[in-house]
């Protein structure tokens, strides 16, 4: 994982809160509310074990935090899908036995590897809420990118060779 | 949305907030409902997609759905955050589930590569 709490830290003040910015939702400066951590209506949910000092971040951050897990999670069903749909909707490639299976299989893994890694993402963010520091910074974009650019340049390699012998 | 559900804890009303969901703190805890209603329809058309090709495998998604819906029901302002982490890691264990389930499908699936026999 290589997103620690460095990334964003070194911004300057921004001029306005925007409170959609996740970048800066764990910025102490931007607490509502003469800056607690936690607002009135938020339930104080005790500290989490062994991590004394912790307050438990604005109620609405941690369910922002937990739709955001939840967006991914369904990108990553909808990656499982698309693979499956490869493997047994398409019809073969000509002299490409192999085609469906390398373009769908990488993209059922990809919707495994999605999944857990935005577990793995919940944590770190939830835990950088609860501390005040900025929000790491996320990895699974590039993840996204980096597999899907090659799915589809290989993908264009099987038309290919399906295509012109 | 109404004011006054049993999860809203309204901050004092003569206090202005700066932010309007101040006044109505249950719609953030909504759209993390609606979030979860979204997951679970997902699940369940995954569910469907499979059942055509793989029936016990779809059928077995589907069983998942109404277990990711009730964990969206129970979304509350005040889960003790190892309650909220248990729940979150059972929608990652279901979803890298799905994806094994799928994994098997396509690899032994009729006219997959892998053959058994």
């Amino acid at each position: 994982m290589r997103a620690g709490p460095t990334s964003p830290a070194g911004k300057p003040a921004p001029a306005a809160p925007l409170p959609g910015v996740p970048v800066t939702i764990g910025a102490p400066g931007k607490r509502r509310r003469g800056g607690g951590a936690t607002s009135s209506h938020d339930e104080r949910q005790g500290n989490q074990p062994g991590e004394p000092g912790d307050a438990e971040p604005d109620v609405r951050f941690t369910l922002a935090n937990e739709r955001t897990f939840l967006a991914w999670n369904r990108t990553a069903l909808a990656l499982v899908v698309a693979g499956l749909g490869i493997v047994q909707l398409l019809p073969p490639f000509p002299r490409v036995p192999w085609g469906r299976h390398a373009l769908g299989v990488p993209l059922i893994v990809l919707g495994a590897v999605v999944s857990v890694t935005a577990y793995q993402e919940w944590r770190h963010t939830q835990k950088a809420l609860r501390r005040s520091e900025p929000i790491p910074q996320s990895v699974l974009p590039r993840i996204l990118v980096g597999t899907i650019t090659g799915v589809a340049a290989l993908s264009a390699v099987v038309l290919l060779v399906s295509a012109v012998r | 949305m109404p004011p006054g559900r049993p999860e809203d804890r309204s901050p004092d009303p003569s206090a202005l907030p700066e932010d309007p969901e101040d006044l109505f703190p249950g719609t953030a805890a909504e759209r993390t409902r609606l979030a979860w209603a979204r997951t679970a329809i997902a699940f369940g058309a995954v569910g469907l997609a499979m059942l055509r090709g793989e029936p016990v495998a779809g059928l077995l998604v589907l069983a998942v759905t109404p277990l990711i819906w009730a964990l969206g029901r129970y979304v509350s302002a005040t889960a003790l955050p190892e309650t909220r982490s248990r729940r979150l890691l059972l929608v990652t264990v279901a979803v890298t589930g799905v994806a094994v389930l799928a994994t098997v499908a396509a690899l032994l699936g009729h006219g997959g590569p892998v053959r058994l026999r």
